[in-house]
């Protein structure tokens, strides 16, 4: 039992205690003084740099909707586009035989992503483009069986191709190490749950184990594409007209360097920001049913 | 009816169980065995943690493969069939379509994290029978009604409590008209106050005349549901028949033991 306190028996200097809510800010002089000679830094070398006549933004604002530039600029977004869906597809392939029971199939996984983790993609794509000279001809065959079908190799392997290939083989390694840490990251009793309900295992995959491992894969993903993005500027090497190849074609002539390098940079400034924002978006579409942290809900309608 | 010349009863029992066998390893987890449950039976099985009840269950509906003995689910031999005189495996195709007579309720209720409650429900009949998908909701939202939760059906599990989330699991496994409903320990995870709940559900189903199997320590809801109890100790069961019997007249110092322990 504790004993009741009538307030007549406080002191008067707790009958009538302040409130820190009428408390004063706390003066912090350092962090004042940090954060001015910071933004003076910054502002001073954003405007040097804006203002450096070496830069001419004429030039710039020329090419920048040029229409060569904006073919190239099209090439650079079909390539990644191209080389993330291979890595994807692939990639989710790469994750299930990792987790097959059936041996070979682990291994060849295994092999696959260590082979082209290894190679760097430069070299990559200079062999891909060279591979005619290794492999005159490609034909699908029965192993040590007859021949269905045969094509000459520099027919099939154009130089897009070879790009497509060497950028999404490379992305496939990576891909598959991040689906399937998303897979192995969803509990087996949401697989047990849908075994239980007479769902087969590609059912159980497609439509409840996938759906929920997206939360995982989703924001590595993210920064896969946008290492695509850039990563693509490696086909110049094997003449393909992306965006960076395009540029250096056009400064080779007019010597105009720095000027079409921003164009190039502003451009790939562009595509990661719209890339980031909707990545945003996709993240909280995968994270319906999970409560986001800070414990808001991911949807207002679910309040009910 | 098939004729699997393994039992010759004028009723068929709807699950059928026979020496069944399971080791994980040199554990033997389940050494023979046998249980028969006839339509609208209720049956409920106890025994301490550990004495393989669970495993039994995940063998009925082959989530687990028994090493010996013979289990039909209403007269179909799961995951075998006999082709002249030989025992052979089934296909994982046969084996999925098998698994619909059986409806399972876990611990920890396992419902789909990245659907609502109504979408738990629809998601098996819809993926899995075909069922158009307006038929599947109204189908979904009347079992909803009937576990107490059709004015939650657009919330996510996390959005639920955890006596919420066991009905809907309960809603989603009825949806597939199942021939048996499979309870492992369905109230073991949830705060003492939540039990009712649950357990009133599962009172509701069983009064519809579904055949059910609980694994539970509710000694309130084995005695008042169920037709029969079974004991199971160390893999075998050791006592079988009605609550009461079990109560006054136990088999065993240990099943002595448990029930005492049990109804304090
Ligand atoms: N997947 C498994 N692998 C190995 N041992 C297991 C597995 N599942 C259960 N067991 C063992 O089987 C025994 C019985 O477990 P279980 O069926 O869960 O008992 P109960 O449900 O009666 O508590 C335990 O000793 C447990 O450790
Ligand atoms: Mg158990």
């Amino acid at each position: 039992m504790t004993a009741h306190i009538e307030s007549a028996d406080l002191s008067a200097k707790h009958q009538h205690p302040p409130s820190v809510a009428e408390a004063v800010g706390y003066w912090r002089p350092w962090r004042w003084l940090v954060s001015i000679i910071f933004t003076l830094l910054v502002a001073q070398f954003l405007v040097t740099l804006a203002l450096n006549p070496n830069m001419q933004w004429h030039v710039v604002l020329d090419y920048m909707f040029h229409p060569v530039v904006l073919r190239g600029l099209m090439m650079t977004l079909l390539l990644t586009f191209l080389a993330m869906l291979v890595g994807f597809t692939l990639g989710t392939g790469l994750a299930l035989f990792r987790l097959s029971p059936i041996l070979p199939m682990q291994m060849f996984a295994l092999g696959f992503t260590w082979l082209f983790r290894s190679i760097p993609t430069l070299v990559l794509l200079i062999f891909l483009y060279n591979l005619a000279i290794l492999i005159p001809e490609v034909s699908l065959k029965i192993p040590f069986g007859p021949t269905l079908w045969s094509q000459d190799t520099n027919v099939l392997v154009t130089p897009f191709v070879a790009a497509i290939i060497g950028l999404g083989f490379h992305k496939a390694a990576y891909m598959s190490e991040i689906i399937r840490a998303g897979l192995l990251s969803v509990d087996d009793g949401q697989r047990q749950a849908a075994t239980a309900l007479g769902m087969s295992s590609g059912t159980t995959l497609r439509r409840i184990v996938l759906p929920q491992a997206m939360r995982v894969i989703i924001p590595p993903t993210g920064s896969e594409i946008i290492s695509t993005l850039k990563l693509t500027s490696l086909v110049s090497v094997i003449s393909m007209s992306d965006l960076l190849y395009t540029i250096e074609t056009i400064y080779s002539r007019t010597f105009q360097t720095i000027p079409l390098l921003l164009v190039a940079c502003i451009w790939y400034l562009v595509l990661t920001s719209i890339l980031q924002f909707a990545q945003r978006y996709v993240e909280r579409y995968f994270g319906r049913g999970y409560r986001a942290p800070g414990g808001k809900d991911n949807r207002a309608e679910a309040e009910g | 009816m098939k004729s699997s010349g393994v039992i010759m009863k004028t009723v068929q029992p709807v699950v059928f169980a026979h020496e069944v066998r399971k080791r994980f390893g040199e554990n033997e987890v389940l050494r023979g065995v046998n249980l028969n449950v006839h339509a609208s039976e209720v049956v409920v099985i106890l025994g301490s943690s550990g004495s393989g009840k669970s495993t039994f269950l995940r063998c009925l509906n082959q989530l687990e493969e028994i090493d010996g003995g013979w289990i039909e689910i209403d007269g179909d031999p799961a995951g075998y069939e006999v082709v002249g005189g030989v025992v052979r495996p089934l296909g994982d195709r046969r084996k999925v379509l098998q698994r619909r007579a059986l409806g399972m309720v876990f611990q920890q209720f396992n419902l789909f994290q990245h659907l609502t409650a109504l979408e738990n429900v629809t998601e098996a009949p819809i993926s899995v029978r075909g069922t158009p998908k307006a038929e599947a909701r109204d189908k979904a939202l009347a079992l909803l009604e009937t576990v107490g939760l059709a004015d939650r059906a657009r919330l996510y599990p996390y959005q639920l409590s955890g006596g919420q989330q066991q009905r809907v699991a309960i809603a989603r496994a009825l949806a597939m008209e199942p021939k048996v409903m499979l309870f492992d320990e369905p109230t073991s995870a949830l705060d003492p106050e939540l039990v009712g709940e649950v357990l009133s559900v599962m009172k509701t189903v069983a009064k519809a005349g579904t055949t059910m199997i609980v694994v539970t320590h509710e000694m309130g809801f084995a005695q008042e549901v169920s037709d029969r109890v079974e004991f199971m100790d160390n893999g075998v069961i050791v006592q079988s028949g009605p609550f009461n019997e079990l109560v006054s007249n136990p088999a065993s110092a240990k099943v002595a033991a448990f029930v005492r322990q049990a109804i304090h």
